[in-house]
């Protein structure tokens, strides 16, 4: 379990406290840490620094964003901890042709793009349907480019296109027209910070692409894919880790009104895109279908016998 | 539901409305709670946050927003790591484009052209790049036409910027607003042609295949994008002014057939006025008085901004505003000011321009300013001779001899070929009665350059104020007869030799009696100057004063503008073919600039005076080692104090950590390994190191170097020369190959840079040949004995401090 070793003892107590009390954030954040079975120690270690000599829950949140900027971030890190040794039992193989897919937030490309968004959909949606037009093709190339260059490195959270295919596709192999699909994929992913602007929908860009092209070069893609834990990103409360007996990937808290089971996830390195990436382009128009306290409490539920510990009021192993 | 979820951002929101700076300071250091949007990045907050917020809340943001910039500007939070405030800064900047904050684009405009050099040096990479961030906004987010220059000079990779510039550059042109402040989608503004050729040029320099994929890509693009250009027809006449741009045949591997077009229909709609007219106007000028000729000069001038707002070409206008401001200055000097700034404004990378800005604020009485553009002169182009006399000249005119001397001193060393600093020093010192060694100066001067007579006739004057006339008749009479002409050391004599004993009232009438000789034969100007200041010695034709003379004698002051040379088309003014018609239909003009509005900031303008006079005190007291530790409190003190009101100042931290490399090695080492991070894009930093490192008697590693070259490919040459002093003071065998490597560097001709580092380059290359190839040749391949040469060069007195010098103004001079 993590956070239980003596060093942590001021730490694991302030968990503890804030997963039993406050507002259903900061008890998701701090649960989530007790919850946690697959840290290394190494990784612990790494953390320990941020969070000692003392934290309490108002200062917890900037330690952490300190340790995922200078752990995690390329720059200042020559590569994500979650990539490397400190994280090797978490690191995973998977077939090269296995489809993995992944919501981008695309409201901030009319920037990168120089055109309002409403054009880069367009542009976007005229290149899926005619991929071989070489005008087409022009545009998103650059694009993608400088698109590429301005991302930040940091590892990068990824769906399986199995597990969303009937999203798109209907059991005949018919494709869906389906205009809610953004919602509904960024509620199954349970990206619940994916929220329409001042009543104005939000672009997302979904990307689909091999996990060959995570590591093009290299037969063996372990050490580009790993199990997300606790330390592979920001505090974010719609996150839960998973219980090493439910899965070997990672479980999103499912947003979705209509279905409760959560998907799989895995985060990879960074990656570029490429024009073949991008599979679908469209908005967000409502936000999350479950609020995060009941979606929370659904999940928990859910793998409550997974879980090797439990929290407060949580069902379950103990 | 949806409340629930913006929870967070109202609760922000509440805290903002109560106390603004606050509140918008927390969440751009991510310091507020912002929950489960912590995951996103500041600027989607604010949009989350503001969109859809009234006019009101957003006026107040703006406002905040343009104090929070203002109170961080050139700053660097000593609690954030470099790549953390680099990205506070991008997601900052970001935000003022997303929710269209005018206020705190106008501000972030005005203060980036001010100062940017803090900037720059928190680029990483593409990723983690705050300057990219701003650029972009201000290109997104442009009013009017008055950015048009810089896009340009991104076009045209003029800076010593990553590639990506360029991009940004071709942006601001594809956004450029029309005369109403529009911007149309669907077509390119003319000005975005005259970019992708420049862009191609500058590609081509650099002889990189993959800068031509590059340029390809991103015109590949641009065709897909706007499929209604006619492109043809607004590349021609480009192409027909320059029918061998390399753009020519790239643009043809992404249309194939565009470059026959270019041929066979050149559109000759967008050609600069005709030279013919600009004779004409010179003739004007140089004939009748201003008011004259006023109206026609100003539809002149229209007619050449018109070309250049509508094209972005500012070739001529450049030289035509430069070169008639010039000559009007005396008439109306604040009408010749506009001119100038306004060619300033596209040519800032000019010496020339900087230099005729002084001296119309000089003639002004506007002494601070004239003196202050000059010191940042110095620093930006160290490689200009031109500058550092005037700015030497105008320092002595106001008295200020003792930095006088020091500037001359420096600039003697800097440009050990020309006479005109020799006699300035001495000039200077015989000012200040230090009559022996302006007589030694002089001395040597003359065993130098046995063809100067100036030197002789100042060594004249100077043994007359020591009462040693007969030598001083002796050596007129010498000097008449060897140079018949010089109607100086005749007039010395004359008046000498007519009985009377040289007084110093003597000597000034005399020399002004030359001096109203020669001016009498110059073109004079038809009115006296309304404000008349200090005249810098070039604005004089033959200036004799006491400080003016040889130095506007030599040729390379400002006396001699350069002439219009716009490539003529001959055959738009052949009786064949009509004459090129000017487009009237081109856009409205931006207001000229009012000569008050001065780029440079009160605060920087104060600070870089300091530093030119820190920075000279620093180089004496290397050169005179008996009063380096007497300097050494005072250089520390005065740079702490510039520190003090500016901690990002990277010119000031430049040179705080090349005097801690003299004078506190232990201290160097840590500033200089903090900041090489901090401030990972700054040459000088990594470049300080490495020399401190060779003064420890530390080893350097061969990658070290090759990593400084392969990051700084435009500084190759001041690299090689550093390196090649380290290898000489602490190399063992491999000296001789260090040094054959840099025999190699100074004999490549730096043409694949931009032409501003060119001559910054030549510059470099001639303080090597001069430093350690003096009577060597060059093109011979180094043997152990010319190894025992260049040491013997080395030895020689202050050429090992020199070349240092020379580095150390290269890396100043790229910030």
């Amino acid at each position: 379990m993590a956070f239980e070793h003596s060093e942590f003892e001021t730490f694991y107590r302030m968990l503890k406290a804030v997963s039993g009390d406050g507002d259903i954030e900061a008890r998701s954040n701090a649960g989530n840490f007790i919850l946690d079975e697959r840290l290394t120690k190494q990784r612990e270690d790494s953390y320990f620094p941020y969070v000692n000599p003392r934290v309490d829950k108002n200062t917890w949140d900037d330690k952490h964003k300190r340790y995922v900027r200078e752990r995690l971030l390329v720059p200042p890190a020559p590569e994500p901890e979650t990539f490397t040794g400190l994280n090797r039992s978490n690191l995973l193989t998977l077939p090269e042709e296995k489809l993995l897919v992944r919501l981008e937030d695309a409201a901030r490309l009319d920037r990168v793009f120089a055109r309002p968004v409403e054009k880069i959909i367009a542009d976007f949606e005229d290149f899926i349907k005619d991929p071989g037009n070489e005008e087409k093709q022009a545009i998103i190339k650059t694009d993608l480019d400088n698109w590429n260059k301005r991302r930040k490195r940091r590892p990068l959270f990824a769906g399986f296109w199995d597990d969303v295919l009937d999203i798109f596709i209907d059991a005949s192999g018919n494709e869906i027209a389906n205009k809610e699909w953004a919602g509904l994929l960024r509620d199954r992913f349970g990206l619940g910070h994916l929220i329409p602007r001042g009543g104005k929908p939000r672009p997302v860009v979904l990307l689909r692409y091999p996990v060959k092209k995570i590591t093009p070069s290299h037969p063996d893609n372990k050490g580009k894919i790993a199990v997300p834990t606790v330390l592979d990103g920001p505090l974010y409360s719609f996150f839960c880790p998973s219980p090493k007996k439910a899965s070997g990937y990672g479980l999103p808290v499912n947003l979705d009104p209509a279905d409760d089971f959560p998907l799989t996830e895995v985060l990879h390195s960074f990656i570029e895109y490429e024009p073949d990436f991008i599979f679908r382009v469209g908005w967000i128009h409502r936000p999350p279908g479950k609020t995060l306290e009941k979606a929370r409490r659904i999940h928990l539920e859910l793998l409550a016998d997974d879980f090797e510990k439990s929290l407060p009021g949580q069902r379950g192993a103990s | 539901m949806t409340s629930a979820y913006r929870e967070p951002l109202d609760k922000w929101l509440a805290a903002f409305e109560k106390n603004p700076f606050e509140a918008l300071d927390n969440l751009l250091f991510e310091r507020a709670n912002m929950s489960w949007f912590g995951r996103s990045e500041t600027d989607t907050i604010l949009s989350l946050i503001f969109s859809g917020a009234g006019e009101e809340k957003l006026r107040l943001l703006d406002e905040t927003m343009r104090r929070w910039c203002e109170s961080y500007w050139g700053k660097m939070p000593d609690t954030y790591s470099p790549t953390h405030w680099a990205s506070i800064l991008e997601n900052a900047f970001i935000a003022v484009y997303r929710l269209r904050l005018r206020e705190t684009t106008l501000f972030l405009e005005d203060i980036y052209m001010d100062d940017s050099s803090w900037l720059r040096s928190l680029y990483h990479d593409p990723s983690c790049d705050p300057e990219a961030a701003l650029l972009s906004t201000l290109a997104l987010r442009q009013e009017d036409r008055s950015l048009l220059s810089l896009w340009m000079r991104l076009c045209g990779w003029e800076e010593e910027l990553a590639i990506d510039y360029t991009s940004i550059g071709l942006i601001g042109l594809r956004k450029l607003p029309d005369k109403d402040g529009k911007i149309d989608d669907d077509h390119l503004p003319e000005a975005v042609f005259k970019g992708i050729v420049l862009m191609a040029e500058a590609f081509a320099e650099r002889k990189k295949p993959e800068y031509k994929d590059y340029w390809l890509r991103e015109i590949r693009a641009l065709f897909a994008l706007y499929p209604r250009t006619n492109w043809a027809k607004h590349f021609s006449p480009l192409f027909y002014r320059s029918p061998d741009s390399p753009a020519v045949q790239w643009l043809d591997k992404v249309k194939p057939g565009l470059s026959k077009r270019f041929k066979r229909g050149a559109d000759r709609s967008l050609e600069p006025p005709p030279k013919h007219e600009f004779d004409h106007f010179i003739k004007l000028v140089a004939g009748r008085p201003l008011e004259e000729i006023r109206y026609e000069l100003d539809s002149f001038f229209d007619k050449h901004r018109a070309y250049a707002y509508q094209t972005g070409d500012s070739y001529s206008l450049v030289r035509i505003f430069s070169n008639i401001g010039y000559k009007l200055f005396k008439q109306d000097s604040d009408y010749a000011l506009i001119l100038v700034e306004e060619a300033f404004d596209w040519a800032p990378y000019d010496p020339y321009i900087w230099s005729e800005l002084a001296i119309i604020e000089s003639f002004r009485g506007n002494y601070a300013r004239a003196e202050t553009l000059l010191w940042k002169a110095k620093r930006r182009f160290p490689e200009d001779p031109k500058v550092r006399s005037q700015l030497a000249d105008l320092l002595a005119k106001q008295g200020k001899l003792g930095i006088a001397e020091v500037l001359y001193r420096q600039a003697a060393k800097d440009f050990p070929r020309n006479v005109f600093f020799r006699t300035g020093l001495a000039d200077v010192l015989k000012a200040q009665s230090k009559l022996k060694e302006a007589e030694a100066v002089y001395r040597e001067t003359m065993n130098d350059f046995p063809r100067d007579a100036f030197c002789r006739t100042g060594l004249a004057v100077v043994l007359l104020k020591k009462r040693e006339k007969e030598e001083a008749l002796s050596l007129l009479k010498e000097t008449i007869k060897k140079f018949p002409n010089d109607k100086m050391a005749k007039g010395f004599f004359e008046k000498i030799t007519a009985g009377k004993e040289l007084t110093e009232e003597d000597e000034k009438e005399l020399e002004q009696e030359i001096e109203d000789l020669d001016k009498q034969k110059s073109a004079a100007l038809p009115a006296e100057a309304q404000e008349p200041g200090i005249l810098l010695e070039s604005e004089t034709t033959a200036g004799t004063g006491l400080l003016a003379g040889p130095l506007a004698d030599a040729g390379f002051g400002v006396e001699k503008p350069v002439e219009y040379v716009v490539p003529v088309d001959t055959a738009s003014l052949s009786a064949e073919t009509p004459q090129a018609e000017y487009n009237a239909e081109a856009d409205e003009l931006p207001a000229p600039a009012k000569a008050e509005e001065i780029k440079m900031h009160k605060e920087t303008a104060e600070l870089e005076k300091e530093l030119g006079e820190v920075n000279l005190e620093f180089w004496q007291s290397l050169e005179t080692a008996a009063e380096k530790a007497k300097q050494e409190n005072k250089i520390t003190a005065a740079l702490e104090k510039i520190l003090h009101r500016k901690p990002g100042h990277i010119p000031a931290l430049l040179l705080k950590g090349e005097c801690l490399t003299q004078f506190d090695p232990g201290a160097a080492g840590e500033f200089l390994a903090e900041k090489k991070v901090s401030h990972r894009n700054i040459l000088g930093f990594h470049l300080l190191e490495l020399r401190l490192k060779g003064l420890t008697n530390e080893k350097v590693d061969e990658t070290a170097w090759n990593n400084l070259n392969r990051d700084f490919p435009t500084r190759s040459s001041a690299i090689g020369l550093e390196r090649a002093l380290y290898a000489m003071n602490n190399g063992n065998g491999s000296r001789l190959q260090e040094i054959e490597k840099l025999r190699k560097q100074v004999k490549k001709a730096g043409s694949q840079l931009p032409a501003r580092l060119q001559k910054n380059d030549e510059w470099v290359r001639s303080s090597i040949r001069h430093g350690f190839f003096n009577e060597l040749d060059i093109d011979q391949q180094l043997s152990p004995q010319s190894l025992e040469k260049v040491e013997n060069n080395l030895l020689q007195s202050g050429k090992e401090t020199m070349l240092r010098s020379v580095v150390s103004q290269c890396f100043l001079s790229a910030v």
